[in-house]
């Protein structure tokens, strides 16, 4: 991979030269495999092995004051995308160059500013993770099959290694060099299923069994289906859940774009109590190793730390090279545009308290095909996936009777769901955004949440 | 586009690197892409143009070891030397070797038969989006998205986005396809405000997400986007304006945007033999159509016609074979309200002594093909028009354009909610009702109530998000579907009300 990185940085005097435009060179190479399993049947086993180029030009003249800020071009700049997947840097320059004249203002972008690179080269590689084949991963799934055949088991297990290369006219040179790995198993059992996930940088430290015996310990305890009966509930989310909420309110609340536009629920009110709650403080970071990203942003710029609710308090919003009023303002979120590695402080309670101090109490695992009902409100609306159960505690006995409660549509304003949290677990689990494969989105580190008073009614989860 | 000399030599080399692995590799197929994207979007009177080109090839192989067990191997790589071709041949290889850990022991009493096919295919386009000038498109949704501004629209956009697939397929069973696909879709979006501002309303022409073909320019033009953008935002205000939908049993007549995501996501997605084979429970989900109870299972009233049908002109899954060279046909899936077959490609399909569906298909190089939405079409009736089906309703609702949904895990079940939902009285259209939505408890129970499908010439829709598989591909998916179907005693109405 080291060939791609020295032919491409050996061209950039001759591209400085040749180019009377700003520019910048983003490469991304990838060796990634993902093995998909399944009990009796083998389905995918994909390698990629992959190249990016993607070359991002402005009409801005390389000879501008390099120190500009956003403020001093209000008129905003001609942008324009070319990618490629070949190492042709002169040919997409080239391209670039002829493009540019005919391409329209983008009165959001102010043309490219020095990014303040902190780090030029940053490396969390490890050697188990590098090493990992499908064979070694199919020799340590087939020997979980053959412990548990009387089960259906299924997932994935996916190990990556990325290099990321960021070069500019305007003298940025930034390189990531990583890996990591995700592994997710479903067990099913007589129609009861659970799963686990985990997500990490090196192998070395990982021990399927272990994660395994969670997933099997879930299933183990369930009982048959029971849909709750109408009534008040407390509702206990588990941290693929609590990510997906958390995804929602920086999506509806914190992304700078929709603060220009006035549609966050958020908008104009930085700096307000959105609620009265001390439990909540969620935060934006990238510098938490275990959200396991870039520090940069697709233009270069750092990724800055921000904190979005501090006990219910508004307090920053994610910004981009689009839409930073200033250089300062710019947290480096170029590309999702929103805070994508949150983390949500712990509480004080282990998680089985949460599903026992109420006696009626309904656990949602995850959620299916979350969606925007209404932005403005906000709320989301879908079901929830395998994974939602129903525990009764009798103060009697120590331990709740647990049932299936199926899927159950539900209607929550996420808002409220932060709002009516009255207990965390201390413990604190990291969840994956979406596939790893070729993105630069990491993980959120979140605890189980407990929300208290969310309506049943007809099978249907109400909290707006 | 691909250099043909280069082709030649890395696929020979390839085919002959794949035929000496002897029985370690009992079938084997390269197949290289050359993707080419434009994207031309506007928000806010924005517009950024950007534009893709990626090429490479993946290798799959069918492995067979000495435990008697076959699996299936796939490798895949951007990076075209000869150096990387041995690796990647390798690669698959181990891949399909480690994947035989999980196959039942009887997998070789089953022969698998790759395609012989030999020709090429390319898609009619009369006005090539690639050959436009991208500063000529980008005026051109800049004047789709002015005709959807007003006073109370708090956020307008626009996009065309084009697609075109070079795509060269030969195997070790002396396959050889050459094909060259060609996508299209846009679309144009209003947000307004109530005039209290406390919620707001979306309206889009054809659809949020667009509608794809498969065509040039064409297609575009054919939408008459800049049009039918002129009254959207009127409409949208006014939508904005109504009343609540309320919650009911009603008879709802559906639009054809709504019915093609009806039919892609609880036929569609059901019909797929890797979900009813358990291939994608750990994540897409598992299909209430059981292999076991195929050719038995009532899926809908008799009046219910679906298939699937890659020769279907200009729709968005329409090909010459599909990615395991399998010929383009058209296929029943649903016949008379009856369950007859599976979406499915070679792989799966001899597993139930099917024949392929020309239905295995990947989004690029670097994804294996798997079983896929193709065109899954809904018939058209023969009796009523949509007219005269609307005619028809002394007291209901017209459905069209989603803007929601949520759908079981095995597909059996659902509730949507629509953009246009509009009183039905005394057989004529009437007020705009707001959050109009509805839902069944089962799949076959809602298409139980199906009364009457349009006569009229279909409407031919097409997606491009349809997310599947792991890694995730995100697929070109198309519905021909009727101008409006009636169903009775529907669920209808949001119930985002406690």
């Amino acid at each position: 991979m080291n060939k791609y990185i020295k032919e491409l940085t050996s061209l950039m005097d001759e591209m400085k030269e040749k180019s009377p435009y700003e520019f910048m060179f983003y490469l991304t190479l990838s060796d990634f495999n993902c093995l998909r399993y399944a009990n009796s049947m083998g389905t995918q086993n994909t390698s990629i092995k992959s190249l990016s180029l993607t070359l991002i030009m402005s009409d801005q003249a390389k000879d501008a004051d390099s120190q500009q800020t956003t403020d001093n071009t209000p008129d905003g700049a001609k942008i324009i995308y070319l990618s490629s997947s070949e190492l042709n840097p002169m040919e997409l320059l080239e391209q670039g160059i002829k493009a540019i004249p005919d391409a329209s203002v983008n009165d959001e972008f102010k043309g490219f500013c020095p990014p303040d690179v902190t780090h030029k080269e940053v490396k969390t590689w490890y050697e188990d993770t590098a090493a990992a084949t499908s064979k070694t991963k199919a020799m340590a799934l087939e020997s979980l099959r053959k412990e548990h055949t009387d089960k259906w088991l299924g997932g994935i297990w996916e190990t990556e290694e990325i290099t990321h290369l960021m070069a500019g006219s305007n003298g940025l040179l930034l390189r990531d060099q990583f890996t990591r790995y995700t592994f997710e198993l479903k067990a099913e059992q007589n129609g009861k299923s659970a799963s686990v996930y985990r997500i990490g940088r090196d192998l070395g430290s990982f021990d399927i069994h272990k994660e395994c015996d969670k997933a099997l310990k879930n299933l183990e305890r369930k009982t048959p289906k029971q849909i709750p009966k109408d009534g008040k509930y407390r509702v206990v989310f588990g941290p693929e859940a609590v990510s997906e909420i958390c995804f929602f309110i920086s999506l509806l609340g914190f992304g700078g774009r929709g603060d220009k536009q006035g549609s966050n629920f958020t908008s104009g009110k930085i700096g307000e109590k959105l609620f009265e709650n001390d439990l909540i403080h969620l935060s934006d970071n990238c510098y938490n190793p275990l959200t396991l990203t870039c520090k940069h942003d697709n233009f270069g710029y750092p990724r800055k730390p921000l904190t979005l609710l501090n006990k219910g308090k508004i307090c920053e919003i994610a910004h981009t090279q689009f839409t930073a009023k200033t250089l300062e303002e710019n947290t480096g979120h170029g590309g999702s545009g929103a805070a994508m590695l949150m983390e949500l402080k712990e509480g004080s309670s282990t998680i089985d308290e949460l599903y026992t101090e109420k006696e009626k109490t309904v656990l949602i695992s995850r959620f299916h095909y979350p969606t925007i009902a209404d932005r403005s409100k906000p709320e989301i609306k879908g079901s929830t996936k395998d994974g939602t159960y129903l525990y009764i505690s009798d103060r009697n006995t120590t331990e709740p009777t647990i049932k299936d409660a199926g899927t159950l549509e539900f209607f929550f304003n996420p808002v409220r769901l932060l709002e009516n949290t009255t207990a965390l677990s201390k413990d604190r689990f990291v969840v994956p955004q979406g596939s790893l494969s070729m993105s630069m989105v990491g993980a959120n580190i979140v605890p189980y949440i407990a929300v208290d008073d969310v309506t049943i009614k007809d099978g249907k989860l109400y909290l707006l | 586009m691909w250099n043909k000399e280069r082709i030649k030599t890395l696929s020979d080399k390839a085919i002959k690197l794949l035929k000496e692995q002897g029985k370690k590799c009992l079938y084997g197929e390269i197949r290289f892409v050359n993707q080419e994207k434009r994207n031309i979007s506007s928000q806010n009177g924005n517009c950024s143009t950007g534009s893709d080109t990626e090429k490479g090839y993946g290798i799959r192989v069918l492995t067979e070891g000495t435990n008697s067990r076959q699996g299936w191997g796939f490798a895949s790589t951007s990076i075209l030397d000869d150096e990387t071709l041995l690796k990647i041949v390798n690669e698959a290889v181990l891949n399909g070797e480690a994947n035989q850990l999980f196959q039942p022991k009887d997998t070789t009493t089953v022969k698998f038969e790759g395609s012989t096919e030999i020709g090429t295919y390319a898609t009619p386009v009369e006005i090539d989006p690639f050959h436009i000038p991208l500063s000529e498109l980008g005026k051109r949704v800049l004047t789709m998205e002015e005709k959807v501004k007003g006073e109370r629209a708090i956020s307008t956009s626009a996009f065309i986005s084009a697609d075109r697939q070079d795509k060269y397929f030969f195997n070790t069973t002396g396959a050889n396809i050459h094909q060259t696909i060609t996508y299209i879709g846009g679309s144009v979006t209003v947000m307004v405000s109530s005039k209290e501002g406390n919620h707001n309303q979306s309206c889009s022409y054809p659809a949020p997400a667009g509608n794809f073909n498969t065509a040039g320019l064409e297609h575009i033009d054919n939408m008459n986007i800049e049009k039918n953008a002129e009254t959207l935002y009127d409409t949208a205000c006014e939508i904005c304006d109504s009343p609540e939908c309320e919650e009911g049993i009603k008879t709802v007549v559906i639009g054809p945007q709504m019915l093609a995501l009806l039919v892609h996501e609880v036929a569609g997605h059901a019909l797929e033999l890797d979900r009813a084979l358990g291939q994608e429970a750990a994540y897409a989900g598992r299909s209430f159509l059981k292999t076991d109870e195929m050719t038995k299972l009532v899926y809908g009233a008799d009046i219910v016609n679906i298939v699937s049908d890659t020769t279907y002109e200009g729709a968005v899954s329409t090909y010459g074979w599909d990615d395991e060279g399998t010929k383009s046909r058209k296929v029943y899936m649903i016949k008379d309200g009856i369950h007859v077959n599976y979406l499915s490609g070679r792989g799966n399909a001899h597993l139930l002594g099917l024949k392929s569906a020309g239905a295995c298909r990947s989004i690029g190089w670097h994804r294996q093909p798997i079983d896929r939405i193709t065109n899954v079409n809904l018939l058209p009736g023969d009796k009523l028009t949509a007219e005269e089906i609307i005619a028809s309703v002394d007291d209901g609702l017209y459905l069209n354009i989603p803007c929601g949904w949520s759908i079981n895990s095995d597909r059996n079940g659902f509730r949507f909610s629509v953009e246009r939902c509009r009183e039905i009285k005394n057989g004529k259209l009437g007020k705009y009702l707001r959050n109009g939505a509805f839902s069944a408890e089962t799949t076959p129970e809602f298409w139980a109530k199906c009364i009457s499908i349009a006569k009229d010439k279909p409407a031919n829709l097409g997606f491009a998000n349809c997310a599947k598989g792991q890694p995730v591909q995100v697929q070109y998916t198309g519905h021909v579907v009727p101008q409006a179907v009636r169903f009775d005693n529907v669920n209808t109405g949001e119930a985002s009300n406690e």
